[in-house]
């Protein structure tokens, strides 16, 4: 693998995009010595599982249409903006017998919004393609680490996708707990509601997120699908600081209850 | 232990979204391990952001990307994980100790009047992280400096004024509080504490009579 730094990345330092960056936030490429594949499903080891047959060659997905409303729905999506297949039970086979045919619909269905994401928080076509890449790798890495009991699927792929652009673009560590740490206090409540555990969970998700004022509801989508704090946020909003904390709290006060209610 | 004092949503909101600077992201990531109840907000948090990525229009790649991917898959080696070891038991949370190199026994002070103090190097540039070790019955050192601060108990007690934080709480004062922490009489407090970072100088002259000049 070999790291190195997009010409355009570097025009854009000390622009006002990164008006605070003194350093050099390399992107990982790791298709310098990307193979013919031509041949590769002959020689894959598990090809008992892979089928080149209509899956692979399927059309790229036509580009999504534009309502007049806000929501931009694809023929793939719910009424309620969920994904229809599961996710999870994609993920599981992905662990269980490294299924590719799953892994490839996966792909096709989940990885052109994890590029959408990665596009908003670095705002670079190649890196956002780049860094969807590690993402995919990692799932497919990672797939026996996804505890269904422990969330929802989508939720997982997010908190994988970000960490990547935290590593490869904020060139940050990102500290996290370790859930069977000795010094971890427990949930004295093991019963208490396992959130997002079945799939009717993550349909509460968007159903709560539809029932949010707007404004509450730009505010998360701006928190997590850009690179600002709150207070960059405020400013560009107009909004005092006070007003977007307490938006953020009665936003997320909301999704809890809705939650919650689930037990 | 029962926590009073929790991360409040906008932290948390930063944290989940991956916008928090490191050094602030470990106060949160170790009220996190002592506190079931701020895990379960971070599971709604980051349940919202996985149903929001789900309703997010696609964006379309070049036309190779699967096969890249696959190929990918196919030539680089599959390194086994390598597996977590991990003490039977331990005073401080993970992610601490592996950013202090050791649990609470092993760690190496560095006197500062009544208290002592590590200083945790973290890869951002606005935070400074220490964690500090304060005398039963000593006042907090540098606590009103006019910037940020965190601070979370991992053993013993303080208390100011108007409130006490034990084992777990988490301290979020934003600079506009002005008043004198101390350290409960029983037994030392030991406590993470980030701040916005000092500011640098590039004299020599100014970094030497900085802390002269309180900045
Ligand atoms: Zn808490």
């Amino acid at each position: 693998m070999q790291i190195r730094v997009p010409e355009d990345f570097r025009s854009l330092q000390g622009s006002y995009f990164w008006p605070k960056r003194n350093f050099v936030a390399p992107v990982i490429h790791g298709f310098d010595r990307a193979v013919d594949c031509g041949m590769t499903l002959a020689i894959y080891p598990l090809t008992g599982k892979c089928n080149d047959g209509a899956a692979m060659m399927r059309p790229q997905r036509a580009a999504p249409r534009k309502d007049k409303t806000r929501q931009v729905m694809t023929t793939d999506q719910n009424q309620d903006g969920s994904l229809p297949n599961d996710l999870s039970t994609k993920l599981v086979a992905i662990a269980a017998s490294a299924d590719m045919v799953a892994f490839e619909a996966l792909f096709r269905e989940f990885s052109p919004r994890i590029r959408a994401y990665l596009l908003k928080m670095t705002r670079d076509a190649q890196a956002s393609e780049d860094l969807m890449q590690e993402t995919m790798i990692a799932i497919w890495r990672k797939a026996g680490q996804f505890d269904p009991a422990r969330g929802h699927a989508s939720a997982w792929i997010y908190t994988i996708a970000r960490n990547i652009w935290i590593d490869a673009w904020r060139r940050q560590r990102r500290p996290v707990f370790d859930p069977d740490d000795p010094a971890l206090v427990a949930d004295p409540e093991p019963d208490a509601p396992k959130l997002m555990e079945a799939k009717e969970n993550s349909a509460a998700v968007h159903a709560a997120l539809k029932n949010l004022p707007k404004e509450q509801v730009e505010l998360i989508k701006l928190s997590f699908f850009d690179e600002a704090s709150h207070s960059t946020i405020a400013e560009r909003l107009g909004l005092p600081i006070g007003t977007v904390k307490s938006r953020i709290r009665l936003a997320f006060g909301r999704l809890r209850t809705a939650l919650e209610d689930l037990k | 232990m029962t926590i009073r004092h929790h991360i409040n949503d906008d932290l948390l909101l930063a944290y989940a979204s991956g916008n928090l600077a490191e050094g602030w992201s470990l106060a949160v990531a170790c009220h996190l391990a002592m506190c079931p109840e701020c895990r379960r907000k971070l599971a709604v948090a980051e349940a919202t952001a996985g149903a929001l990525l789900e309703e997010l229009p696609p964006e379309p790649g070049p036309e190779n990307s699967w096969d890249r991917l696959k190929a990918r898959l196919l030539s680089e080696p599959q390194e086994a994980a390598e597996p977590v070891k991990r003490p039977a038991k331990a005073t401080l949370p993970e992610p601490l100790r592996t950013y202090l190199g050791g649990d609470l026994d092993t760690l190496k002070w560095r006197s500062m009047g009544t208290a002592k103090q590590i200083v945790i190097r973290t890869n951002d540039n606005e935070t400074q992280v220490r964690l500090l070790r304060i005398g039963a019955g000593t006042p907090v050192p540098e606590h009103t400096h006019g910037g940020r601060e965190l601070t979370l108990v991992l053993t013993g007690r303080f208390h100011d004024e108007v409130d006490s934080f034990g084992p777990g709480d988490l301290e979020d004062a934003d600079g506009s509080l002005t008043h004198q922490p101390v350290a409960d009489p029983e037994e030392d407090c030991i406590c993470l504490a980030i701040t916005d970072a000092p500011l640098k100088f590039r004299s020599r002259f100014m970094r030497i009579i900085q802390p002269f000049l309180g900045i």
